[in-house]
């Protein structure tokens, strides 16, 4: 049985009740909404009322509209981002093992890295491009901390995460710190990128391992990005390639119309 | 629907004229291709199961080794499924986890409401701090 609701007391409420025939020409498209869809630009019934002019029904126009909004977004995110405040960090009994997977595909589709063939390639604005070793990380001071993993689906857990502090390595491999943009790819043909101040955050690191134990296959192994402040997708797994460039790097989810700058 | 039945149930039988080989699909191959990972069993205790689109299909109320040396999570069902809930067990192979859920992964809503109620016995209570292993999955 539906429960029934009193009309709105508003005083702002029109007299004649609220306009639906927007909603009603677009229920399908509302229907299918979801927070991923939200994200990737469909529309929300609150969007909709904000793009007067634009002919809902022609979907260059509203999607053109949306990535504007999404955009503006990532500058905005840009401006505010505090480079040397730190996330909160949580304690040890707080972290669920084993951590939480997540891909844009099945876990039956994970690939494992073969670690004796694996090598982390160096490219772009870096002076020492040459090839790390799973042997060669290793050896590099080990940094760890226990934050908030914050997926885009709306779920999130507490995760301790071992590895590289990423601006040391950018450091000791003579990347240009004052390029724009860190690019990253992974073994399974995924793409991410992120901004410089992002990478020089003192919590981003090149993690090698999760709740003190090397990475598992279907957590990144041997090699997996880990930041603090940016959304779970930015955390790129079994990374193959590091670019440092001036250039915007697309990335699988920019082209999916995703936010790139993914803060939180 | 017995242990035994729902295993076999998840298990997609070979086509008439198919080839010698055909991949494994038993449910302890099913589980071994989803990576499963080390879980203390305390861990699991307390979960919510879940379905394939996040509904809730009971809570963990502990973990048992079968007399056959399987394991069992002993789930007390939600009262979609009834109002006087009741325990049933659900195999392992047919369990995958993600953060702190546990979700059925080869049988249906139907076929977990139509388990037998669990009877205290039929399994050997695993300690809170053993490990086993469990898949993983994702939402």
């Amino acid at each position: 049985m539906a429960i029934l609701r009193p009309p709105s007391r508003s005083v702002f409420r029109p007299k004649g009740g609220v306009d639906q025939s927007t909603f009603e020409e677009n229920r399908d498209l509302v229907d299918s909404i979801n927070r991923r869809n939200v994200l990737k630009g469909a529309l929300s019934l609150g969007a909709l009322s904000f793009l007067t002019g634009c002919d809902v029904s022609e979907k260059d126009q509203v999607q053109s509209a949306l990535r504007a909004v999404s955009t503006w977004n990532d500058h905005v995110q840009e401006l505010i981002f505090r480079p040397n405040h730190l996330a909160p960090t949580f304690s040890e009994s707080q972290v669920i093992k084993p951590a939480r997977f997540n891909a844009h595909y099945n876990i039956e589709d994970v690939k494992p890295v073969d670690r004796a063939t694996w090598k982390l390639e160096l490219s772009g604005l870096i002076r020492d491009k040459k090839a790390w070793t799973v042997e060669d990380l290793y050896k590099l001071p080990e940094q760890e901390m226990i934050i908030r993993h914050v997926c885009v689906e709306g779920w999130d857990y507490i995760g301790q995460w071992s590895g590289i502090n990423f601006r040391r390595f950018l450091e000791v491999v003579g990347a240009d710190l004052t390029a724009k943009y860190i690019a990253f790819r992974c073994a399974d043909g995924y793409t991410e990128s992120i901004d410089m101040p992002s990478a020089l955050h003192p919590q981003t690191m090149l993690a090698t391992k999760y709740a003190r134990e090397v990475l598992t296959d279907p957590f990144g192994f041997p090699l997996r990005l880990r930041t603090a402040t940016k959304l779970g997708f930015k955390n790129a797994k079994w990374l193959t390639a590091i670019e440092v460039t001036n250039e915007f790097p697309e990335t699988y989810y920019t082209k999916e119309g995703f936010n790139w700058f993914a803060g939180i | 629907m017995s242990r035994q039945n729902m295993l076999v149930a998840g298990t997609v039988p070979a086509p008439a004229g198919a080839p010698l080989s055909v991949p494994d699909d038993s449910p302890e191959a099913r589980m071994a291709r989803r990576f499963p990972q080390k879980v203390k069993v305390g861990f699991l205790v307390g979960m919510t199961l879940i379905e394939y689109d996040r509904r809730a299909l009971g809570q963990v109320k502990e973990v048992v080794r079968t007399p056959k040396g399987k394991i069992d999570l002993i789930v007390l069902t939600s009262r979609r499924f009834g109002w006087s809930r009741r325990l049933v067990a659900v195999p392992i192979e047919v369990i995958g986890i993600l953060g702190q859920q546990v979700k059925v992964l080869d049988i249906s809503a139907d076929q977990f409401g139509a388990l037998p109620t669990w009877i205290e016995g039929q399994g050997s209570k695993i300690p809170d701090d053993e490990t086993i292993l469990i898949a993983l999955t994702k939402s």
